[in-house]
């Protein structure tokens, strides 16, 4: 058993560290920004002298590394910051913060002589970084700034739909993404039934997507784990920004508290669609509302120099409602209070309690008919990180339980309604893990990142159980009082990635990852809808399992200007989930006889060629990949593509710095269209035609492609108070991309069938006024 | 709960350039499959059975009846229906009664293959009455037929509704069930697609107790035609038919009414 391997060699790890004979001593700190005092993330720290080592900055700015005495040639970099190149002596254990100068140009950062080539030398792989400037200069839908369509862009991520901020992962799921806004899940990651992120990019400081080989700290989501950080408030001075765009406007505002010591940011954002309502010709669309806001807040204190205490929170809702007839609302909210201690200079501690929730309610004031449907989902998450440094070791370890309450659906309605109250009973489950990892230079060219996971789920009472047979006749119900254990599963999830470097810009790298699911989404539609609702693992529904082997080549040339990275990839997944035929998630008590259980595979190549800098920068990239199901119950048990499974997918992006003012850019993409099922043949029921359906997901709908330009124009530099102007324009050359198919009757001939296509967005101009001061 | 309908008009407010256009998608031909329509209703008169095939999905629609079959009906310790060809692909028994509570027995044999279906004939459930009223959505005030009627309270009901305006039978297929409204006094809103509702039309409803398993066979075919429900890839409702045959097998009460608008 390989499993049993991994664990043995770590735990020969952890207990061989005492046995250096040569005196090791480590250097430990915090990197920031010396403007706002924000934390940076991911900053580079390298030595060079009488051994060579490097590392880089945690999610909270912090870094520890150890080395023989000696001195050494130190160098901290970051992308768009001077760097700060230093000799140390190391004869002690250093402490020692590093405050990093915004650089004015990006070119500058390629003058230093330090080289960036951590994609290359880092073991990890299937990951990216998303940089929040690129996310501010890229065109998206009606000039709105969006982090989800931005990643978008990558290749081996996929929208869900035209305009749609859902995304599928290296042919998962939209719900196997795992989404944390500072370590926060966030379940509907959209606003405006998908066309908007839950993301407000002034609030947000850093985005990381792994698409495979999770690290060891992140569990719970088959396909990738999209980690957000918020901006902690300038340290240093207040400032505000915002923008009035064609859609919302955004605000944010933050600054010191006590100087050096704690901040605040606070960011929030408003759509007014429905104010234009108000003016419209036709009085009776005066009485419609439509608008969601959201709102991003942080602070932080900075109790010494070992203790820091951050609470930061999102609290977004949408508003959907229509006359006196129906209404609709949604949102997430999510809070989270994480203390971070340095227990030692080699030992850094991350204790975190969060709360995630998810509702919505639908209201129907149909006279005599109204009634009231809501359903939630609320989160108590503890986790306890901790990170060691030692020698050539980065070591993490660490606990987490998260424990879930799902409201399926509530109904109420008034005495005079002829809808009777109703509840579809509560479930609860605990989800708990232990992790460790161990990120190991081993030479100079062999890195590996190997760590253990393991994972277990139980699902509690109160309430009746029921177990179903394949056909979804029940066969048992059990009662359980509250707090009993009614199923209970364990998944050892092992992770491993490995790189081995040729030289100092080639590297090749390979992974293997297993990851488990114990929540599963009930989607009332193939994009992200408001009215999802999730169940647990249970007696019928096993935890989803995937297992992914990746390889890769990476390279970097001209100076590491240009990044080059092919990776393909290899995916297996279990009990995944599909609905039988005429399944009403509605109010439903027992959904989970109407689903099927069945296997996946997904498999691809993804090539990914970047510019990092320059006046002229952006990427290419293009996936070619492959994604079934298999089904007993459906298709007659063979494989069939699933909905997502696009063949080719082209991303490019171009970032053009015209002149000191002008920025221009541009994205282009292409994609084959989703699997679909067409109907073969018709007949009639009762005078109406029906359609007959033989293969499933065996035609494709036309392809979609679409280019878009934005141009920003800063204002005038040196003043105080800062402006700039964003134009941009959606789908150019109006291409009519397929929103939905639907087969009906030509209307001039009833005898005649025909597929109509429904586009969405056609050329949509924007233009939005950014401001700071 | 048509929420659906309302939500794609919010989306047409958003997205201001949205189109439709027809496309083409070449479609592979498969081999004609055998179509039942087959009920037996609480109504005293000949009951009638329709048989036909499936045709190509681009082709112009033909009906194509089958002829020649052996159509039989049999109560589960009673009597057996034979069914005669009174128009090609149309089979009829002798005038007959469906029994609240009585089990029937399908058998069709055609081209040599049977097929066979079971259903269990639900209590009769009366229509109160009918009403006309007005809903305004987007701006749009349109009339709706609107059903009156009293749920029993001990058993899982389900109910169709089929509406003809002046004499044309409308193409929607329109279902309920009191799965939200057990033992209630129900007013229930038909919204029909077209035409519109006016003042001087002549509505005919055919109100029908179905059995769930009918239910649940219309509400998949309205599913896939994205009136709410999981998206699930279009496919063949799920029937009571055996041996791959489409279609489906109903015992159902039926209470039909006609009143016109004013």
């Amino acid at each position: 058993m390989y499993f049993k391997n991994i664990a043995f060699t770590i735990i020969l790890i952890i207990f061989t560290f005492p046995a250096f004979a040569q005196k090791i001593y480590s250097l430990n700190g915090v990197i920031t920004d010396a403007q706002t005092g924000e934390t940076l993330i991911g900053a580079s720290v390298k030595l060079s002298g009488v051994k060579q080592a490097g590392t880089t900055t945690n999610a909270y700015g912090y870094f520890s590394i150890s080395l023989p005495q000696g001195t050494y040639d130190l160098a901290i970099t970051y992308v768009g910051y001077k760097a700060i190149i230093k000799k140390i002596d190391l004869n002690a254990n250093l402490k020692l913060d590093f405050s990093l100068e915004p650089a004015a140009q990006l070119e500058e950062i390629v003058v230093s002589s330090v080289k960036r080539n951590d994609n290359v030398t880092n073991p990890q792989m299937g990951v990216e970084k998303l940089d929040v400037k690129d996310i501010k200069s890229i065109p998206v839908l009606f000039g709105e700034r969006d982090i989800l369509k931005t990643l978008q862009l990558l290749p081996g991520i996929k929208p869900a739909g035209d305009g749609n901020s859902g995304f599928y992962v290296r042919g998962g799921a939209i719900d196997q993404n795992l989404i944390l806004l500072d370590e926060a899940p966030v379940y509907n990651a959209s606003h405006l039934l998908g066309f908007f992120s839950t993301f407000n990019s002034d609030a947000i400081k850093d985005v990381t997507v792994y698409k495979g080989g999770m690290p060891a700290q992140y569990g719970g989501r088959l396909s990738s784990v999209l980690d957000i950080r918020m901006n902690d408030g300038n340290k240093n001075d207040f400032t505000a920004e915002g923008g009035i765009g064609l859609i919302s406007s955004r605000l944010k505002v933050e600054g010191p508290i006590q100087k050096e010591k704690s901040s605040f940011m606070i960011s929030g954002r408003r759509t007014y669609a429905d104010a234009f309502l108000a003016f419209a010709p036709d009085t009776s669309l005066r009485g419609n509302t439509l608008f969601f806001y959201d709102l991003n807040a942080k602070t932080n204190f900075k109790l010494n120099d070992k203790n820091t205490l951050y609470i930061s929170g999102y609290f977004g809702r949408d508003k959907l409602g229509l006359n006196q007839a129906f209404g609709f609302d949604w949102g997430n909210t999510t809070a989270t209070l994480r203390w971070s201690h340095i227990f030692s200079n080699r030992l850094f501690s991350n204790t975190s309690f969060i709360y995630s929730n998810y509702d919505y309610v639908i209201e129907n004031q149909l006279e005599g008919n109204d009634f009231k449907v809501s359903s939630i989902i609320r989160d108590f998450n503890l986790k306890q990180d901790f990170q060691y440094a030692l020698n050539n070791h980065d070591i993490r370890f660490g606990i987490n339980a998260i424990h879930h309450t799902i409201e399926p659906g509530r109904i109420t309605a008034s005495e005079n309604s002829s809808v009777n109250p109703a509840t579809v009973e509560n479930r609860r489950g605990l989800e708990t893990a232990i992790y460790v990892s161990d990120e190991w230079k081993a030479s100079d060219k062999f890195n590996l990142a190997y760590g253990l996971r393991l994972s277990s789920f139980a699902l509690l009472g109160a309430g009746n159980f029921k177990e179903y047979d394949s056909d979804g006749n029940e066969i048992n119900s059990t009662f359980y009082s509250a707090g009993e254990l009614v199923k209970t599963y364990f998944n050892l999830e092992p992770r491993l990635s490995a790189s081995y470097q040729f030289n100092e810009n080639k590297s090749v790298k390979g992974s293997y990852t297993r990851n488990t699911q114990n929540l599963h989404l009930m989607s009332n539609s193939t994009a992200t809808s408001p009215t999802d609702i999730y169940i647990l693992s249970s007696n019928n529904t096993r935890p989803e399992i995937a297992d992914q082997v990746a390889l890769g080549y990476f390279s970097n040339f001209k100076d590491n200007t240009y990044e080059f990275s092919a990776e393909v990839y290899y995916k297996w997944m279990q009990n995944q989930i599909e609905y039988r035929n005429g399944t009403d998630l509605r109010g439903n008590q027992n959904v989970e006889a109407d689903l099927l259980y069945g296997d996946g595979r997904a498999y691809g190549i993804e090539l990914f060629l970047k510019k990092r800098f320059g006046d002229f920068n952006g990427w290419i990239g293009y996936t070619l990949s492959k994604t079934e199901r298999q089904f007993d119950q459906i298709n007659n048990g063979k494989w069939f593509n699933a909905f997502q499974d696009r063949t080719h997918d082209i991303s490019l992006v171009g970032i053009y710095k015209a002149s000191k003012r002008w920025t221009l850019s541009s994205t282009f993409v292409y994609n084959t269209g989703n699997a679909i099922t067409v109907p073969e043949g018709k007949y009639q029921l009762g005078g109406t035609t029906v359609f007959y359906y033989s293969e499933r997901n065996a035609y494709r709908a036309p392809d979609y492609h679409r280019l878009d330009f934005s141009a920003t124009l800063e204002g005038k530099p040196g003043k105080k108070y800062q402006s700039s102007w964003s134009f941009g324009i959606y789908n150019v050359y109006n291409r009519k991309n397929v929103f939905s198919l639907s087969y009906e009757e030509n209307p001039n001939n009833p005898a005649q069938t025909q597929i109509v296509k429904t586009a969405l967005f056609g050329i949509i101009p924007s233009v939005t006024w950014n401001f700071k001061f | 709960m048509r929420n659906n309908i309302n939500i794609l008009g919010f989306l047409s407010i958003l997205a201001f350039t949205s189109c439709e256009e027809v496309i083409d998608i070449e479609t592979k031909e498969q081999e004609p499959v055998v179509v039942i329509e087959a009920s037996i209703t609480d109504r005293t008169e000949r009951q009638t059975i329709y048989l036909s095939q499936t045709v190509p999905f681009n082709q112009s629609f033909q009906t194509v009846p089958l002829r020649s079959a052996t159509v039989r009906v049999t109560e589960t310790g009673g009597p057996t229906l034979t069914f005669t060809e009174d128009q090609p692909g149309v089979y009829r028994s002798t005038i007959f009664k469906g029994g609240y509570g009585k089990t029937y027995n399908l058998s069709v044999t055609v081209n040599g293959k049977t097929y066979t279906a079971t259903s269990k004939m639900p209590n009769k459930v009366s229509l109160d009455s009918l009403s006309v009223s007005e809903v305004t959505f987007f701006g749009e005030t349109r009339k709706y037929v609107k059903v009156h009627y009293q749920d029993p309270v001990n058993e899982v009901n389900a109910y169709r509704y089929i509406l003809s305006i002046n004499g044309e039978r409308l193409k929607d297929f329109f279902i309920d069930s009191d799965r939200f409204n057990n033992g209630n006094y129900v007013d229930n809103t038909i919204f029909n697609d077209e035409p519109e509702i006016k003042a001087g039309d002549e509505i005919m409803i055919d109100f029908q107790n179905i059995t769930p398993e009918i239910y649940r066979y219309f509400f998949a075919i309205t599913q896939i035609e994205g009136n709410g429900g999981p998206p699930v890839a279009p496919s063949n409702p799920d029937t009571n038919l055996s041996n791959g045959a489409l279609g489906y097998f109903s015992t159902h009460t039926s209470d039909k009414r006609v009143f016109r608008v004013r």
